[in-house]
């Protein structure tokens, strides 16, 4: 074995975690060669030293009640997943966040107008079907479900953007882009992979709306977003 | 044991119980592995909680193509980098109190008291990937393709952040 190939899996052997053979192999090149056997004691002093470590233990109270305090976040302040629904078109456009920049406003504001025509657009094509549906969102009210897509995106009214500081481009970016972080979307391929699926969750929110609740998105979406287009309108034909 | 994908099957299933059993089982390596990135007890035990609350949040992202543990350490990382981002100062930790030797422990010796204190601080430290990464591979006990889908590089690229890593270390132990 080349001295290269030991020193790839010393800290396996140092483990323990090497099958019998590959560990006789590795026992043998460090008979006989001091570099490795000098590196394989300084990295036992290091993982050693890593390991004699220890933390302050919170103590068995906490571990018996950290899972029922999960839970109770997760059940109570679980909220249907509007901003995901931004992020997700976003996303579908954009591809990673890390991509966006907020140092081009402009750049930015094209992009909101081109994620409100999406959803509008949704709703649009979609118009025909909501009318027959009748099923709701969830336990939240409508107005909660909206009002939250709506403090999300409207700070990103085109026309607005360019007024913005430099504080407030910072939070929103956070507060877009933070979820996608959070999900443990670490890099450019994991996000690519989920792009699908995301885009597919979208549409299958906008499906569970009934006319009475399109109605009230489309006022939202036409109020906030859609000041000058008149071309859109979903009459009930 | 019942397996990860069969609980996550009872979660998406609306059975509560499930996700209470999901966190016992993974709730000491999250929160041991958070407080070695955060170095504050409450802080650790939030971003935990967030951790986990985020992963069945978006459990529909997971595509069960890894394993859940390493998907759990990936979201980990993340809630830990916006702590830090949200607030930098947050990176200003005092380490010293925080560990302490386990004088049970057989490996006690291999090192003295000053070296230990020069080494946790000097593992702060290093760039954030090799930090995670023999963080992952010391304490988790992972394998570095377990840890590369973590990070999000190559196994090769976590071979290399580990052996840099260890390299840094070994060096400000001799001085």
């Amino acid at each position: 074995m080349k001295c290269r190939e030991v020193q790839d899996q010393l800290i396996e052997f140092y483990e323990g975690q090497l099958d019998q053979r590959d560990a006789e192999q590795i026992r043998d090149h460090l008979g006989m060669c001091s570099r490795c056997r000098e590196e394989l004691s300084s990295l036992e002093k290091v993982i050693g030293g890593l390991k004699s470590q220890r933390l302050p233990d919170p103590g068995a109270a906490f571990w018996r009640d950290f899972p029922k305090r999960v839970r109770k976040a997760f059940y109570e302040e679980r909220r249907p997943i509007q901003v995901p629904i931004i992020q997700r078109v976003w996303e579908g456009i954009y591809g990673t966040p890390q991509w966006f920049s907020f140092s081009k406003p402009v750049s930015a504001g094209v992009s909101v107008a081109a994620i409100v025509l999406i959803i509008a657009g949704l709703l649009f094509f979609k118009a025909g079907w909501f009318w027959t549906g009748s099923r709701g969102i969830g336990e939240e009210t409508l107005e909660e479900y909206f009002g939250g897509i709506g403090a999300v995106v409207s700070p990103f009214t085109p026309g607005s953007l360019e007024e913005l500081s430099l504080y407030q481009l910072d939070d929103i970016s956070k507060r877009l882009v933070g979820g996608f972080d959070d999900m443990g979307s670490s890099g450019e391929e994991v996000l690519k992979g989920d792009r699908f699926l995301l885009q597919e969750d979208a549409f299958a929110q906008l499906e569970g709306l009934n006319s009475e609740e399109l109605d009230f998105v489309y006022d939202i979406l036409k109020t906030r977003y859609l000041k000058s287009t008149t071309s859109l309108s979903m009459s009930k034909a | 044991m019942t397996s990860d994908f069969d609980l996550l099957d009872r979660f998406d299933d609306g059975d509560q119980d499930a996700l209470e059993e999901i966190v016992s089982k993974y709730q000491k390596p999250i929160f041991f592995f958070i407080l070695r990135m955060v170095w504050d007890e409450t802080d650790a035990a939030d971003l935990s909680q967030k951790t986990f609350v985020n992963a069945f949040r978006n459990i529909r992202s997971f595509d069960r193509r890894s394993n859940f543990k390493t998907w759990l350490f990936r979201i980990a990382i993340n809630v830990c980098k916006n702590h830090f981002r949200d607030d930098p100062r947050r990176r200003e930790v005092d380490i010293e109190g925080m560990v302490f030797v386990d004088q049970n422990n057989p490996l006690e010796h291999i090192i003295s008291e000053e070296e230990r204190r020069e080494l946790s601080m000097a593992l702060n430290e290093l760039p954030e990937k090799q930090r995670h990464t023999i963080t992952l591979k010391v304490y988790q006990g992972l394998k570095y393709r377990e840890i590369a889908e973590i990070t999000g590089c190559s196994e090769g690229t976590a071979k290399a952040n580990f052996h840099f890593g260890v390299k840094k270390l070994r060096e400000i132990l001799k001085g």
